[in-house]
C-alpha cells in the first residue's frame, strides 16, 4: 500500500513549508514535494504606491533579506528614473550590500548548518543547534559570530538608517555620506572580517573536511542534482553580489546564456502547479520540461553554489584561492553537490569581506557627490541583485506621476523551489525506507533543503513564524496511518 | 534600573503590527523607561536589547480560543507568538540562552504581552476595524500593567 510522509513544517527555516514524501507499496520513495503556505496580497498592496515607497515596503517583506530587497527596489528606482548613481553613491551602496551578504551568510551558516556537521546529523534535535555548537567549538567562536554581524550591521545602520529593515534608498544615490572619520572604523570592520572569513573557512575544513564521512556526505549521489545554474556575473565573469549581467549556464558547464537583467521576462518563464502556491521559474526558451533534472531540463538553481558554477572564478584574491580548492576538491566545474552550498557560502562572504577592505581604501568613499538628481520618469524599471540565496528581481510600472501600476517580484527561493522538490527526493530515496523513519535520516532529508537556506515568507509572503515538527504517514486514500511529532525547535 | 519596553511586528501586516501601535503609543508615557518597535525577531534583536536590566514584550498573539484583542500575559515559551520566534536563527528565549552562554549582559525578561489577532491575517499598513476599536483599550491596560509591575519591584 502507498504512504506519504509529512515534514511540516521543515525546521530552523523561516515561515511554514511541509515536506510530503510518498511511499510506494514496498516502502520505497516515489515522489517528494515542498509545499509552502501563502500569505497573498503583497503585490496588491503596492499598487496605486508611489514608487518610491517600495524602499520602505519591499524590505519588510521579509525578515531573512530585508536588505536585499532594500537594494533590489533601490536599483528598480534608479531603472524607472533614468539615472545612474554617482561613482561614490556605488561605492557606499557596495560596501552596504557587502556588509549585508556577511552577516547573512554567517548566520546561516553557524546557526542553520554548522550545527549538522558539528553535532552530527543524528544528534538530538535539542542539542542540535547553535548552543550545542558553542559548547562543541567554545564560548569564543560565539563571541566571534555575534561581533562580525554586530560590526556589520552597524555599516548598514549607518548608511540606510536601521539594520537589518533598512530605509532610504534613494534613486540615483545614497542618503549619507561616508567621512573620513568613518572610513577608520569602516576600515577596522572590513579588516576584522576579513580574518573571521578565514578563521570560518579554517573550520569548515577542519570540521567538515577533515572528516571523512562528511566528505562523503557531501559527495553522496542523495545530495546531487544536475541542473543549470543561474547568478550575476561583472565584467569579468567573476563573482559579483550588487550588479552585473545575468548569467545562465548548463548542466554541462556550457554557457547558455548571458543578459541584461531587465530583459529577464525573455529568459525566465513561471510556472504554477497547483499543490504549491510557488511559481516555479523555468527557462522560458526551453520550455516548462516538469520536475526533472539532468540534461535538457529547464530547471536552474541561484544561490552561492551558483554563484562560483556560472563565474569565471571570484573577484578577490582569497577568495580566488579557495574558489580553486572548492572545485579541486569537488572533481571540477560545475559542482552539483547541493551541501557544497554551505562551503560556497563562506568563499562569497569571504569575497565580500576582501570587497569591503578595498572600498574602505578608496579614494572616492568619502566624496560628498552621493546623489544623481537628474531623474527622468520612464514609467518601469528592473532592479536586480544577488541576494544570498541567489538572484532577486524587483520589476515595476507607474503612471506617468510615479504611481505604482504594476509589481513583480522574482526571488531566489522561488527560483529554487522546483529543484528543492528535486534535492528532497533525491535525499529521500537513499535515507527513508519505509514508514518507520528514524530522526537522523528525516534530518539528512531536511539538510538537502536547508542547504538552498530558503526563506519561505519572502517566496510566497507568508507569515514568518514557528511550529513543531510533525510527520504524517498516510495510506494511498489519504487516511493517517502514522502521526510522529517533536516539540517545537525554532533552529 | 535600565528598562526597555520592545513592541514586535510587522508594519506592512495589518493586525500583526499592533505591538509596534501599542509600543507607539507607550512612549513618554511611562518614566524611566525606553521604548522601541522591531520588526525583526531572535538573534536579529540582540543589539536591541543587550544592556538593559529588564524587558517588557509586546507582541501579536494567535492563540485557540481567544477573541482578536484580548491580551494575554504569557509566562511559558510562547508558543503562538508571531515574532518571538524566528526559525531563521533562534528563538528568543533561546536568544537570552545564548547570551548568558557567552557572557553578554541580558536583560531579565519581564511580562510578556500577547495581543490576540485571530487567524485571519493580510497585507495592510492599519490594524483592522476591530483591532482598532480596542487598541487603546490595550495600550491603557499593557501600561497600568507594566507601570504596576515596576512599582512593585520597586518597593520590593
Amino acid at each position: 500500500m502507498s504512504k506519504k510522509i509529512t515534514i511540516n513544517p521543515i525546521t530552523r527555516l523561516e515561515g511554514h513549508g511541509k515536506i510530503e514524501i510518498f511511499l510506494d507499496d514496498e516502502g520505497k520513495v516515489e515522489d517528494a514535494f515542498w509545499q509552502v503556505v501563502e500569505l497573498r496580497g503583497f503585490e496588491r498592496f503596492c499598487l496605486g504606491r508611489p514608487a518610491e515607497e517600495m524602499t520602505r515596503i519591499a524590505p519588510n517583506i521579509c525578515g531573512v533579506c530585508p536588505s536585499a530587497h532594500h537594494m533590489a527596489a533601490t536599483k528598480a528606482l534608479d531603472a524607472l528614473y533614468g539615472v545612474e548613481p554617482t561613482p561614490t553613491a556605488t561605492l557606499i551602496r557596495q560596501l552596504e550590500y557587502n556588509a549585508f551578504v556577511i552577516e547573512d551568510h554567517y548566520i546561516h551558516f553557524f546557526f542553520l548548518a554548522a550545527p549538522d556537521f558539528v553535532l552530527g546529523p543524528d544528534a538530538h534535535p535539542a542539542v542540535r543547534n547553535i548552543l550545542g555548537l558553542i559548547d562543541k567549538v567554545g564560548k569564543e567562536t560565539g563571541l566571534k559570530v555575534i561581533e562580525v554581524r554586530k560590526r556589520n550591521r552597524d555599516i548598514i545602520r549607518h548608511i540606510f538608517g536601521k539594520a537589518p529593515h533598512p530605509e532610504g534608498g534613494l534613486p540615483g544615490g545614497v542618503p549619507r555620506r561616508i567621512t573620513e572619520d568613518d572610513r577608520k572604523w569602516i576600515k577596522e570592520t572590513a579588516d576584522f572580517t576579513v580574518e573571521f572569513a578565514r578563521y570560518a573557512l579554517l573550520l569548515f575544513k577542519e570540521i567538515v573536511l577533515g572528516n571523512e564521512k562528511y566528505l562523503e556526505l557531501i559527495q553522496n549521489e542523495a545530495y546531487r542534482l544536475k541542473t543549470s545554474y543561474m547568478a550575476l556575473v561583472d565584467e569579468n565573469r567573476k563573482v559579483t553580489f550588487y550588479d552585473g549581467k545575468v548569467k545562465v549556464i548548463d548542466p554541462e558547464g556550457g554557457e547558455y546564456a548571458l543578459f541584461d537583467p531587465q530583459d529577464y521576462i525573455e529568459h525566465i518563464g513561471e510556472w504554477v502547479e497547483p499543490w504549491t502556491y510557488v511559481k516555479m521559474p523555468f527557462l522560458r526558451n526551453i520550455g516548462w520540461k516538469g520536475l526533472s533534472a539532468g540534461e535538457g531540463t529547464s530547471l536552474y538553481r541561484v544561490g552561492p553554489l551558483a554563484r562560483l558554477n556560472v563565474s569565471d572564478g571570484m573577484a578577490t584574491p582569497l577568495a580566488q584561492k579557495e574558489y580553486e580548492e572548492m572545485f579541486e576538491i569537488l572533481g571540477g566545474k560545475p559542482a552539483h553537490n547541493t551541501l557544497a552550498m554551505h562551503w560556497a557560502r563562506l568563499i562569497c562572504a569571504l569575497q565580500a569581506a576582501e570587497h569591503n577592505q578595498m572600498i574602505a581604501s578608496d579614494p572616492f568613499l568619502t566624496s560628498k557627490d552621493i546623489r544623481n538628481m537628474d531623474l527622468r520618469l520612464r514609467r518601469e524599471g528592473v532592479g536586480c541583485v544577488e541576494a544570498p540565496r541567489g538572484t532577486l528581481f524587483h520589476h515595476y510600472k507607474t503612471d506617468r506621476n510615479g504611481i505604482l501600476t504594476m509589481v513583480n517580484l522574482i526571488v531566489a527561493t522561488q527560483h529554487n523551489a522546483a529543484p528543492i522538490c528535486l534535492s528532497i527526493k533525491e535525499a529521500a530515496r537513499e535515507f527513508v525506507k519505509g514508514s518507520d523513519v528514524k530522526e537522523g535520516l528525516l534530518n539528512r532529508v531536511e539538510m538537502a533543503f536547508r542547504a538552498y537556506d530558503p526563506c519561505l515568507a519572502c517566496a510566497t509572503h507568508a507569515l514568518p513564524g514557528d511550529l513543531p515538527l510533525s510527520i504524517r504517514i498516510r495510506d494511498k486514500k489519504g487516511d493517517l496511518i502514522r502521526t510522529i511529532e517533536r516539540p517545537g525547535t525554532a533552529i | 534600573m535600565k528598562v526597555l519596553v520592545l513592541g514586535m511586528g510587522n508594519p506592512i501586516l495589518s493586525d500583526d503590527g499592533v505591538g509596534l501601535f501599542v509600543a507607539d503609543r507607550l512612549k513618554d508615557r511611562i518614566k524611566n523607561v525606553d521604548v522601541m518597535t522591531t520588526a525583526m525577531a531572535g538573534l536579529d534583536i540582540l543589539d536591541l536589547i543587550r544592556g538593559y536590566d529588564k524587558i517588557f514584550l509586546v507582541d501579536a498573539c494567535i492563540t485557540k480560543g481567544r477573541i482578536p484583542g484580548q491580551v494575554v500575559k504569557f509566562d511559558h515559551r510562547g508558543d503562538g507568538f508571531l515574532h518571538l520566534f524566528s526559525s531563521h536563527g533562534l528563538n528568543f528565549f533561546e536568544l537570552i540562552s545564548l547570551g548568558n552562554t557567552l557572557g553578554l549582559e541580558m536583560p531579565e525578561v519581564g511580562e510578556i504581552y500577547g495581543v490576540e489577532i485571530g487567524d485571519e491575517v493580510g497585507f495592510g499598513g492599519e490594524l483592522s476595524p476591530e483591532l482598532k476599536t480596542k487598541a487603546w483599550s490595550i495600550v491603557e491596560r499593557i501600561c497600568a500593567d507594566i507601570e504596576s509591575s515596576l512599582a512593585a519591584e520597586e518597593t520590593a
